[in-house]
């Protein structure tokens, strides 16, 4: 796919015979550099407005309320982050939600610091989620992934060790619903805190 | 607006109407209407908006075809402009230049004269609190939202609010108003002395104050009446306490269900139905208080109990906790909260709940304010970083 | 020829502010005016320390210009508020003044410790790669990722909050991108970053700095299921070739051909040059009236 262009902008030509190739060839003659373009700066990357959209920067503040508290829903693939023997075992299809403990009547969704029902190798455990990968605002952690330790009925974790680093606020967390884990436990066995 | 009137002044002929000089070219049966109108004769004392006159400009313009030439096809009348009227319409352009050149010293002269005569001359006596007692508030202009760090580490979104040229307009005393409650009228911004009511006018001609593009009302007790003409500065309001910032919101016009309620629509592959509202009902009667379609915004929000944390005395700006609505310059009504319990009960604490009661007036009047003042639980930006105490031992 | 239009429509009490920032920038009264034949040496120039560091292009003085500086581009133009600006950057160099902030860009790697209530020391460190930095005046954040154990970790920070005590920048680098959140589908060696990793010399600020140019492959798997073939510009620093399935990359290429006429779109570019010198002037005149507003603070606590 080639396509020549010739263009002038005030009276002067540049980017003359541009040969479009391919995508990332493109993204080389067409992205101005910041050198080029010193005396008109070009900020259409960064700044233009406030253009509505979902992967802007500027947007993703409004949505961060939203986003923040419903991290997890039901059938979200979750990476279990322990060393218990159950975690251990080899995996046959990837650990799922089923059930989130809200206290509430209807528990569709979930976010860090929740308890969280899910199947690993068709046995139903308990759960507690210590990172999401929805972002969570200015100074707490985002993940590249969800994150669950696995926990008894009673809260206790089941595993000695957390192989990632949890989020530091977790320390002063305590659930507002009956639904508590053994909090001081988890964050002993932590390896580390951002 | 500019180009419009210079175009008016250049051409000379082929008038056809006695009013406008300019030929007309919509339908014959709006220019009619304009034969109607009265004429003015004064620019300082203005006559009744006129309905007719100017229309068919606009649409006129606005309805052609895609030459430029101007179509005679029918306009319905709810899709004409508003009426509008200026004061320069048949006035050459040096005497507008002149007008506009008095129009700008004119509220500069006034405002000095307002603090100089009226206000010096007897001023109204101030009164105690007492409980159930009403403060005035003020007008002001929402500049926009900024963080605000506390000295804790945490931070909130604070909305600035600048009190502009906040002046009394107009005092009605309880058996002037409704036999329930004096009023006070407060203006803000001062504007341009045309295109005013010549009601209003007058209001502001005896206070002694220019005109203020926007007033609100203001329900007070009698105790704390203010002579029309006082000024009202961000001093008005005392750092810690609680206000109602009332402002008008963005208007959307008329939208969808979708936009309005947030409601769900249909699926983008669905054959008809996209954005539509679902069931209204059933059994021939629609339920009652239904969500519909409708106007969006616009209109005139209350948020009550907003903390004041920081005024700046030189620019008199408000830093209030929170936000409102309504975009960025768009007037705001403060005034003291009306959330029961933060009413104050006792002198001790009016003191801390409301500002000073009736007004602000400086002890020394050549002593200088703190230009920043804040309230103790903020963080001061020349400060250093913040240290949390350990509380290991 | 940008939006000058704004310049007009400002009411009376904004021209009264701009007049200030004016007389800031006149020039002092010459004396030679007189008439004699006496001429006075020439003066000297006295340097002070400030005005012994250059600043080489690129990189001004944070004190007086800075990119977070240069409000957003909002239309319509009374949309916006000239003394709220004022105020913030105002605000903004009352931090600089009481804290080092260094200059860093999207894509250098800066240590940060920040305060924090649940740590036992009360402070905790995190340092990594600069994704992004966005944001007007005292709203600016930046984001940090590190890769920690296998876990991609990103935090956001403001950059003028208090809350931040201590800011290192461990290695200075300029990527052509401002946005680097494609790193999320890069190699993680990109940002796995030692947390006790010593900070290299820095460069001298007179010295232009280089631009980074080298590609980054992106994997194609996991995916952070951004669209790019469907976003213009594309970024300059990533590579796409292992990443996009091949109806993506005809995709990419058809978009590209379609959307570049945008670079010639002339309203899209955001012109600051005229701003930037208002911005400088009003710096300047800001330092003294920060002196002289939180004087009269102290002699209030005092």
């Amino acid at each position: 796919m080639e396509i020549v262009r010739k263009t002038t902008l005030l009276g002067q030509t540049f980017l003359k015979n541009v040969v479009v190739r391919s995508f990332h060839q493109t993204a080389a003659c067409c992205l101005p550099d910041r050198t080029v373009y010193d005396n008109q700066t070009f900020y259409e990357n960064v700044r233009f407005g406030y253009k509505r959209g979902k992967n802007n920067i500027r947007n993703m503040d409004r949505d961060i309320k939203f986003l923040q508290k419903n991290a997890v829903q039901l059938l979200t693939k979750v990476r279990i982050v322990d060393n218990s023997a159950k975690a251990l075992a080899p995996v046959r299809r990837k650990a799922k939600v089923i059930h989130i403990y809200h206290g509430k009547n209807v528990p569709v969704r979930g976010c860090v610091g929740n308890i969280v029902k899910i199947t690993l190798n068709g046995e139903m455990i308990k759960a507690l989620v210590v990172g999401q990968k929805a972002p969570m605002g200015v100074l707490k952690a985002r993940m590249d992934s969800n994150n669950v330790i696995l926990i008894d009925d009673e809260g206790n974790p089941l595993g000695t060790r957390i192989t990632v680093p949890i989020p530091s606020w977790l320390r002063g967390y305590r659930s507002p619903t009956k639904h508590q884990a053994a909090m001081s436990k988890v964050i002993a066995i932590a390896s580390a805190f951002v | 607006m500019l180009a419009s009137r210079q175009r008016l002044f250049t051409s000379t002929t082929k008038s056809s109407c006695c009013f406008c000089e300019r030929e007309f070219h919509g339908n014959k049966k709006y220019a009619a209407k304009r034969h109607r109108t009265p004429r003015p004769k004064n620019v300082f004392t203005p006559v009744e908006p006129v309905n007719a006159v100017k229309r068919g400009e606009r649409f006129a313009v606005r309805y052609t075809d895609k030459y430029g030439v101007r179509s005679d096809k029918f306009v319905p009348v709810h899709k004409l402009p508003a009426p509008r009227w200026s004061w320069d319409y048949d006035l050459t352009k040096d005497n507008v230049d002149f007008l506009s050149e008095i129009a700008r010293n004119y509220s500069e002269n006034l405002q000095t004269e307002a603090t100089n005569a009226p206000l010096n001359d007897e001023l109204w006596p101030v009164h105690d609190w007492q409980k159930d007692s009403k403060r005035c508030g003020a007008v002001g202009i929402k500049l926009g939202v900024h963080p605000i760090w506390f000295k804790d580490g945490s931070y909130c979104n604070s909305t600035l609010i600048q009190i502009l040229d906040c002046n009394v307009v107009k005092y009605f005393s309880k058996e002037e108003y409704n036999n329930k409650t004096a009023a006070l009228l407060v203006g803000a911004k001062n504007a341009s002395p045309f295109y005013r009511n010549e009601k209003y006018a007058q209001f502001c001609r005896d206070a002694g104050i220019p005109m203020k593009a926007k007033c609100f009302r203001f329900l007070v007790t009698e105790n704390a009446a203010l002579k029309p003409g006082t000024p009202i500065n961000a001093m008005h309001f005392r750092v810690g306490q609680y206000v109602d910032c009332l402002a008008k919101s963005i208007g959307y016009g008329f939208q969808g269900v979708m936009q309005r309620w947030k409601m769900a629509g249909g699926h983008p592959h669905a054959k008809l139905w996209h954005r539509r509202i679902g069931s209204l009902g059933a059994g021939g009667k629609v339920i009652k208080g239904k969500k519909m379609p409708g106007q969006l915004g616009g209109t005139y929000e209350n948020i009550r109990g907003l903390k004041v944390l920081r005024i700046n005395t030189k620019y008199n700006v408000i830093y209030v906790k929170g936000r409102f609505a309504g975009h960025i310059n768009q007037f705001v009504k403060i005034c003291d909260t009306s959330v029961g319990r933060l009413q104050p009960n006792t002198e001790e604490e009016a003191k801390r709940l409301i500002g000073p009661f009736p007004r602000y007036i400086p002890i020394d009047s050549n002593e200088e304010l703190p230009e920043e003042i804040y309230h103790d639980s903020v963080h001061r930006m020349n400060d250093p970083s913040i240290i949390l105490p350990s509380t290991e031992k | 020829m940008m939006n000058k239009s704004w310049l007009f429509s400002l009411s009376r009490w904004t021209q009264s502010l701009s007049k200030e920032a004016k007389c800031a920038r006149a020039p002092i009264l010459h004396l030679s005016k007189r008439s004699s034949a006496f001429k006075a040496p020439t003066r000297p120039d006295l340097k002070t320390t400030e005005s012994e560091t250059t600043y080489a292009k690129g990189r001004e003085n944070p004190m007086l210009f800075c990119e977070e500086y240069i409000p957003p581009q909002v239309q319509p133009d009374w949309h916006r508020n000239k003394l709220k600006y004022r105020l913030e950057r105002m605000d903004c160099l009352r931090r600089r003044k009481a804290f080092n902030i260094p200059e860093f860009y999207p894509g250098s790697i800066v240590a940060v410790t920040v305060a924090d209530k649940h740590a036992p020391g009360k402070s905790i460190r995190f340092n990594g790669r600069v994704l992004y930095k966005d944001g007007f005046g005292l709203g600016c954040k930046f984001a940090l990722r590190n890769v920690i154990d296998g876990e991609g970790i990103e935090v956001v920070y403001h950059l003028y909050g208090p809350y931040i005590q201590k800011m290192e920048v461990l290695h200075l680098e300029k990527w052509v991108d401002t946005d680097l959140r494609y790193l999320r589908d890069a190699d993680p060696s990109y940002c796995t970053i030692d947390p006790d990793m010593q900070p290299k010399a820095l460069p001298p600020t007179s010295v232009e700095l280089e631009l980074f140019r080298e590609r980054v492959k992106l994997n194609k798997s996991p995916r952070w299921q951004f669209q790019y073939q469907k976003h213009w510009p594309p970024p300059y620093n990533a590579d796409f070739q292992s990443h996009f399935l091949e109806d993506e990359l005809i995709e990419s290429e058809r978009f590209s051909a379609m959307e570049s006429w945008r670079k010639y779109d002339i309203c899209r570019h955001y012109d600051v040059t005229e701003m930037k010198e208002e911005i400088v002037a009003e710096m300047k005149a800001n330092k003294s009236r920060i002196e002289k507003a939180d004087s009269t603070l102290k002699q209030e606590t005092s």
